[in-house]
């Protein structure tokens, strides 16, 4: 009777470790007339894992690598003719979803305070909050519809009840020196070449990265699984960069090297521990105490 | 010459259905799509127009001439091509099979919007947008993918469509070679 007492107590605190279970994307859609006035048009689609790419003409590989359950969708209509469409996306996991919502972000988004992040542009709004990121566009931007969004992604909000925390790499770019502009998140190669190209297979590898811009530079960190899988990955970059045709003026210097790009920007490359740091549009000389700060940072993360 | 028809089949997801698709099972020279699915009346016509627009995408980095082919298979044809390699996101694979698709039929005339495009966050954006203002016209589509590559600032070596079809045969990267008359209005 004893042993059934614990495994009860083991298995509530397990569950209650847990929080809240994940919820189905379409239950998280507003049913008709719950914001008045707007009713959905047609039954809620689902699709799941490669099904994305019967949803999405063209991009679907990056929502496939950052790791995606379901995407839930279904466009409402007023009494005015007006039309709003939403996607709820399911992700694996938070950083999957953050991930999502900092790649499609653009600095011509306004916050909102809505979700664990939020972005407003002229006609639609995103948000990223726990497992998931959401999109609502509405279809013009005139007589308050941006509101109606806002009135929508709000609904939503409430019923997912995780805030969902920022991957831990992110804290490496708590820095003193510099604001970032934009910073996003990405968990491969695609999501990579979504902002930046270094050449086909030159920085790969990695499992997840951060690119940060500021003025007119850009740092970037990618985490690979150990410190040896790093280094060689580093070597494989160093002699991609020097055979490149888009990179000139190969340098090496201390622990790491330079190259100048067709604009005459420098890229200081940089292997520490199983990191590999780059910085766009500084030299070595200046870019290294942004590096000092970088790698400080990195020795803190804590999970 | 055959007489056009308006043509329903173009939608997405596009579906297999016996009048309008053909199933081909063997593509002359073709290195990674064993098999395809696609569009009758693209291989029947008597003259093909290409007309896509250069922008960036996040796989293949440029869409352009060889890329917009996938736009006559179906979905399934396609969906082999992005994860068909055994290796999730291959872009590699996914490069060979739109090549390989091109070898079904030679575009006959390519004209590309290039007048202004997103360089990021491709195909679906919002990304950073450039604005070169050109239309550009030819008959060699590999030539004028390499030469549309720049606008995005690439270097026409970085595509791995446009090194694979000037690798088979299907035109010329190396578009400095040819002759290209440029008119400004």
């Amino acid at each position: 009777m004893k042993q059934y007492i614990i495994l009860w107590i083991t298995l509530l605190i397990a569950c209650s470790s847990f929080g809240q279970d994940v919820i189905q994307s379409r239950s998280l859609l507003p049913e008709s007339d719950v914001i008045p006035n707007w009713q959905m048009k047609d039954t809620v689609e689902t699709y799941s894992g490669d099904d994305l790419f019967l949803y999405i003409n063209g991009g679907a590989d990056l929502y496939l690598e950052y790791g995606f359950d379901e995407v839930s969708t279904c466009k409402y209509l007023n009494y005015d003719g007006n039309n709003i469409h939403i996607d709820i996306y399911q992700m694996t996991d938070e950083s999957a979803a953050y991930g999502i919502f900092s790649i499609n972000s653009s600095v011509q988004g306004k916050p909102v305070d809505v979700g664990a992040k939020s972005l407003l542009y002229d006609y639609y709004l995103d948000i990223w909050k726990g497992n998931y990121f959401i999109r609502c566009t509405a279809n013009r931007k005139e007589n308050g519809m941006v509101d109606t969004l806002q009135l929508f992604v709000r609904h939503i909000d409430e019923k997912i009840e995780i805030e969902g925390k920022l991957p831990v790499l992110s804290s490496a770019y708590k820095l003193n020196a510099i604001e970032f502009k934009s910073v996003k998140y990405v968990e491969g190669i695609i999501g990579l070449g979504n902002v930046y190209n270094f050449g086909h297979g030159s920085v790969a590898g990695f499992h997840e990265g951060l690119i940060g811009k500021w003025e007119d530079k850009t740092a970037f960190v990618f985490a690979y699984e150990n410190d040896f899988k790093s280094r060689e990955w580093f070597a494989s970059a160093k002699g991609k960069m020097q055979m490149s045709k888009k990179f000139s003026d190969y340098l090496k210097i201390e622990d790491g090297f330079t190259v100048k790009d067709k604009s005459g920007n420098f890229l200081c490359f940089k292997s520490y521990k199983r990191f590999m740091l780059i910085v766009k549009g500084m030299n070595w000389e200046e870019a290294k105490p942004l590096f000092s700060e970088i790698q400080e940072n990195l020795d803190g993360m804590t999970p | 010459m055959g007489k056009l028809k308006k043509v329903e089949t173009n939608t997405f997801p596009a579906e297999f259905n016996e009048p309008d698709f053909s199933k081909i099972e063997n593509i002359e020279g073709a290195i990674s799509l064993a098999e395809t699915e696609v569009v009758k009346s693209w291989l029947d016509c008597d003259v093909f127009v290409n007309i896509p627009i250069s922008k960036h995408h996040m796989t293949t980095l440029l869409t352009g001439n060889l890329k917009n082919i996938m736009g006559v298979s179906t979905r399934k044809a396609n969906v082999h091509m992005h994860l068909g390699s055994g290796e999730r996101n291959d872009p590699d694979f996914l490069a060979q099979c739109i090549v390989d698709q091109n070898l079904l039929k030679k575009t006959d005339l390519s004209i590309v919007d290039a007048t202004e495009f997103i360089t990021d966050n491709g195909p679906m954006g919002p990304g950073t947008m450039e604005k070169p203002m050109k239309i550009v016209a030819g008959t060699d589509i590999v030539a004028i993918d390499a030469l549309c590559t720049t606008y995005l600032g690439y270097e026409s070596e970085e595509i791995l469509t446009t090194v694979k079809a000037h690798e088979i045969g299907i035109g010329n990267m190396n578009y400095s070679e040819l002759d290209i008359v440029e008119i400004t209005t």
